[in-house]
């Protein structure tokens, strides 16, 4: 199997299958487009994504490679949430801070598979929280003033107003 | 530690989240609120539905909006349980994978035929049961109210009064036809996407503005249970939403007298709105007005000014009278006649054959039933539906249906109960005598009615109609084993049968190891039906992996004998109960 060398942002290198590599829309296009060879040595840099999101990337691709592709988005299908495989869930089941980097490696790396299994998770963590559990989940601030607080749960009215 | 999604990633999350849902995470921060305001603008579809304040504030207490308004609100406990049931039934809704599974209690002889909130919604399908002995049992679990309002709205073409009838026909294999709503037909599992519930019948206009100005990119617009539908809100819409294609106003009417018994005065209806819709939209392909109170001089109105319509309800309001004889050039799906009314089907035919609506597809008619000689001007017609109730002794009209050549025919007779169906063994035969392609046929009554066909009928029906796929009978009629055995040599994919009393097990067994494209089989208030039923389609489903099969049965006792004997199902066999509630 031929192996590829990958640079994280903080220049640690990993070695990867070709195939794994690919999987990443965006590596596979650089492959491509550049030709790059796997014996040319030289680590390709994958810059906005450090060495510990990189390796659990990798793991993530690693144990998915046979998966069948995922069809493509169409507005039709349903998009539901309770199908989280159990091995994802447990792969999952890191700090908020690292889910959202791996959101954001895979939205970079262009991974729908692992795109879409985190976006769920989140979606899951945001139903059924008010706003105020939300922002501790996440670790979001507040950014309103009072007015415009106000402002927005008038807009929302429709569904709150008695 | 310090990491924040961008905007694209916060869009991706926020589209596996309900309508509720999003709202809510508008008052997370300024960053999730343009992401939200991002998303819903992108959206091309929007429900406006108005629900009782029970289920609404279930439901912004379950997304948990609430906490901000605590102080303005405050619930009842009833409400705090409701909102576990929300909860699971938002759960379902999401993990249902076939719209088939939407569970809808349809019950036996003597009991109630149906647990409901007291709803608004749920109104327009109960209506017609008030009269005969049918009970309804008020404030159950919101699950069955959902399943039902999802499912009576999922039914568009086919508004019936017949829980049993709506129920097959919503689990029927066959797309009723091409204009079918397009929202209700590619969206019913996703409803809670595209759905902002309001908790009271009247909107103020300025909510209703600073809604549809969220939503400026939508083609397709629903409004349900609103009782606002007037030149304001016409304007508004037009205004808000350039785009729009596909318009439907479900049970709203817009001329509510204040409380001094006057008309508001930007609550009235006129040619304006109208106009005003067909110069914004000259798209506008498909509306809907049903239920709104519009009398045949309002409706003409509509249909003058609306000239490019392929699709048209206006089922259920006062009058159709001549209206329909201004259908434009386009019409090729028309709903129309009220089944509380006294116009008669034959009068509503000939309005409509005057002119361009002689040249429809597809025509669904509710009201008195008549003379159907009219048919012979009709030169496109293929799916036919016709509710109706007669006062007549044993009326002859419905062979003249012969005059079609149909792809699909419903027909349902109401108030007929422990009467005789108006369709007899002759006028079946004759009106299926030039539908040799038809695919779906639909005879339902009230419930114990009699149906006057024998085993001949089905029988004669198996050469008349040999691409048949569909079937849909119900009523204590002379019908036995041997009418469903000649069933086997058509290519069935849905049969379904109630209130039978001579059908046993042995018919159903025969028919489900020989056809083996049948897909779906439900059987309702069958006395003589058992559990061997069950254990035949386990061997049968084991046998063929190939083979896939819903099986919807309703006795309650025969759940509990299923269940205490804890069978296994193959993977490709489903079986529903659909007595097991509560």
């Amino acid at each position: 199997m031929p192996i590829i060398k990958l640079l994280s942002s903080d220049e640690e290198p990993f070695e990867v299958d070709v195939d794994i590599a690919r999987m990443s829309i965006t590596l596979r296009t650089m492959l491509d487009d550049l030709g790059i060879e796997e014996d040319d040595g030289e680590p390709i840099p994958v810059q906005n994504v450090n060495s510990s999101i990189l390796r659990k990337v990798i793991q993530w691709c690693t144990y998915h490679k046979n998966d069948p592709p995922t069809p493509d988005d169409d507005e039709q299908r349903e998009k539901r949430t309770d199908d989280i495989p159990s091995w994802d869930a447990d792969f999952l089941k890191v700090d908020q801070g690292t889910l959202f980097e791996i959101i954001l490696a895979a939205n970079y790396l262009d991974i729908k598979g692992l795109l879409d299994v985190t976006c769920k998770t989140v979606a899951n963590m945001i139903r059924g929280k008010t706003p105020e559990e939300i922002r501790k989940t996440f670790n979001i601030k507040n950014d309103f003033t009072p007015q415009e607080e106000e402002q927005i749960r008038r807009e929302n009215e429709w569904c709150e107003e008695k | 530690m310090e990491c924040r999604l961008d905007r694209d990633c916060l869009i991706m999350i926020f589209e596996y989240l309900s309508m509720p849902e999003k709202l809510k995470c508008r008052l997370v921060s300024h960053e999730w609120s343009i992401a939200v305001d991002k998303l819903i603008a992108g959206q091309q579809y929007l429900e406006v539905f108005a629900a009782n304040s029970s289920l609404v504030a279930a439901s912004v207490e379950a997304t948990g909006i609430s906490s901000y308004s605590s102080n303005q609100l405050s619930f009842n406990s009833a409400v705090r349980s409701a909102k576990k049931l929300w909860s699971s039934v938002n759960a379902k809704l999401m993990a249902q994978p076939e719209a088939n599974d939407v569970e809808v209690a349809v019950a036996n002889n003597n009991r109630p035929i149906m647990n409901v909130m007291n709803n608004p919604i749920i109104n327009p399908i109960i209506r017609e049961h008030r009269s005969n002995e049918y009970e309804l049992m008020n404030v159950c679990s919101p699950s069955n109210l959902l399943n039902l309002s999802s499912y009576y709205w999922t039914y568009a073409f086919c508004a019936s009064s017949s829980l049993f009838s709506s129920y097959s026909f919503a689990n029927s294999t066959i797309t009723s036809h091409e204009y079918f709503h397009s929202f209700c037909d590619c969206y019913p599992r996703q409803r809670h996407k595209y759905s902002v519930i309001l908790d009271r019948k009247n909107i103020s206009f300025e909510t209703f503005n600073n809604l549809l100005s969220k939503f400026s990119n939508i083609l397709s617009l629903v409004v349900r249970n609103v009782d606002q539908l007037s030149d304001v809100i016409l304007f508004m819409i037009t205004q808000q939403c350039p785009n729009v294609q596909s318009l439907s106003f479900c049970n709203c009417s817009g001329l509510k007298k204040d409380k001094n018994n006057q008309y508001a005065p930007l609550n009235c209806l006129t040619d304006y709105g109208w106009r005003l819709l067909s110069n914004s939209y000259p798209n506008l392909t498909s509306l809907t007005l049903r239920q709104c109170k519009l009398s045949e001089s309002q409706l003409t109105k509509v249909i003058q000014h609306c000239k490019n319509l392929q699709f048209l309800d206006i089922s259920d309001n006062i009058c159709v009278g001549r209206s329909v004889r201004y259908l434009g050039p386009s019409i090729e799906c028309l709903i129309c006649g009220d089944l509380s009314n006294d116009e008669g089907i034959d009068t509503i035919l000939s309005n409509i054959a005057f002119a361009n609506g002689r040249h429809v597809k597809y025509l669904s008619i509710f009201g008195a039933l008549g003379s159907l000689k009219t048919f012979s001007e009709f030169d496109r017609l293929s799916k036919l539906e016709l509710h109706y109730y007669t006062d007549e002794e044993l009326p002859n009209y419905l062979s003249d249906i012969g005059m079609l050549s149909l792809t699909s025919l419903v027909l349902e007779q109401i108030r007929c109960y422990e009467s005789p169906s108006a369709i007899n063994v002759t006028q079946f035969d004759q009106m299926l005598a030039r539908s040799p392609n038809l695919r779906r046929l639909q005879i339902t009554g009230d419930f114990d009615w009699n149906l006057r066909l024998n085993d001949n009928s089905l029988k004669k029906l198996t050469t008349l109609c040999p691409k048949l796929q569909e079937i849909t009978l119900n009523g204590n009629g002379s019908l036995t084993d041997y009418g469903i055995m000649h069933l086997a040599n058509l290519p069935l994919v849905q049969l379904s049968l109630s209130s039978f009393h001579a059908i046993t097990d042995y018919s159903i067994k025969s028919i489900m190891r020989k056809v083996s494209t049948l897909k779906q089989i439900t059987l309702v208030d069958m006395p003589q039906i058992t559990e061997r039923v069950v254990s035949k389609a386990i061997a049968v489903c084991a046998n063929d992996e190939r083979r896939r099969l819903n099986l919807t049965l309703s006795d309650e006792q025969m759940s509990k004998r299923v269940r205490r004997r804890n069978l296994t199902y193959p993977n490709n066999l489903r079986v529903n109960f659909d007595s097991e509630r509560g």
